[in-house]
């Protein structure tokens, strides 16, 4: 069963690298919940990560997110991750424009899935690291 | 080399002595000596043992009441993930080079370690919601859409 629940996580991932978001109709729970910083600023449940995908995919059209860990115990999947993304588009939300710079960060979440669905996730990024390289908070390069 | 049931034990132990009590010693004794931090930390310049105590020195200083609350342990084979929310207030200036602000916040954090067959911490990543707490102590302001 974990490695079954590793495997949904993997095919979500992979999803989001190639655009192919009907996959999550099928992946993501009618009653999916995200507990993410941040995540009370877009609509609940499925709509609402498609739309952060989308958001996130503006800042930087050529978004990669490599998973460097991934393991599991019972429904719950947890997944350490490399992001990486050349800010091309801009963060409108954060006040930042499109300034060409490259962001190198990482996040870790934990995924609740059962029956081949994800229901819930818990996510943390490493979002000051993403300021400094985006040139946005002081101690970067930027 | 530990079972699942004992790295979970050791994950708990490691909140509540550490984490809840503070306890130097201990977090001396837990962590093994090829100790590997994978986590940056502002005003830590080291990656090993010698690093991590002086995070944990410097938060139990900068940070009198520090506590956590542990919502998921995961184990599988020698990793543990480690869910939880650190509780505490800015009386000694957490952040490095920012005077105490003298307020409270709570941290969300997914950690990551691995246990050696000695039973002790020897790798850790770790993402924390340092931007909330930024905000929460006033350093920052919340970002214009929110």
């Amino acid at each position: 069963m974990p490695e079954d629940n590793i495997g949904v996580v993997r095919r979500l991932e992979e999803a989001y690298n190639t655009q192919d978001l009907d996959v999550l109709d099928e992946l993501i729970a009618d009653d999916f919940v995200a507990h993410t910083p941040g995540s009370d600023q877009i609509p609940p449940g499925r709509e609402g990560i498609k739309m952060a995908h989308q958001m996130s995919m503006q800042s930087f059209p050529d978004r990669r997110v490599e998973i460097e860990d991934i393991f599991a115990e019972g429904d719950l999947v947890v997944v350490r991750q490399r992001l990486t993304g050349t800010n091309t588009g801009g963060l409108p939300w954060f006040g930042i424009p499109a300034n060409d710079k490259a962001v190198d960060t990482e996040d870790i979440q934990i995924l609740r899935v059962q029956d081949g669905k994800v229901h819930e996730t818990w996510a943390q990024m490493n979002v000051p690291k993403m300021m400094m390289q985006l040139g946005a908070m002081p101690g970067g390069e930027g | 080399m530990p079972t699942p049931e004992e790295n979970r034990e050791l994950a708990r132990e490691f909140g509540e002595r550490a984490f809840n009590q503070h306890d130097i010693e201990y977090v001396k004794q837990a962590l093994a000596d090829d100790f590997v931090e994978h986590e940056e930390a502002p005003g830590i310049d080291t990656h090993d043992k010698a690093g991590a105590l002086q995070w944990f020195e410097t938060m139990f200083k900068a940070v009198p009441d520090m506590s956590c609350e542990i919502h998921h342990i995961i184990v599988s084979g020698d990793k543990v993930a480690i869910h939880g929310t650190y509780n505490g207030t800015d009386e000694g200036g957490m952040m490095p080079g920012v005077p105490a602000t003298g307020k409270s916040f709570q941290m969300g954090g997914i950690d990551i370690v691995r246990v050696n067959d000695q039973g002790k911490f020897t790798e850790h990543w770790g993402v924390s919601d340092a931007m909330g707490v930024m905000m929460q102590l006033g350093l920052i302001q919340p970002p214009p859409g929110s």
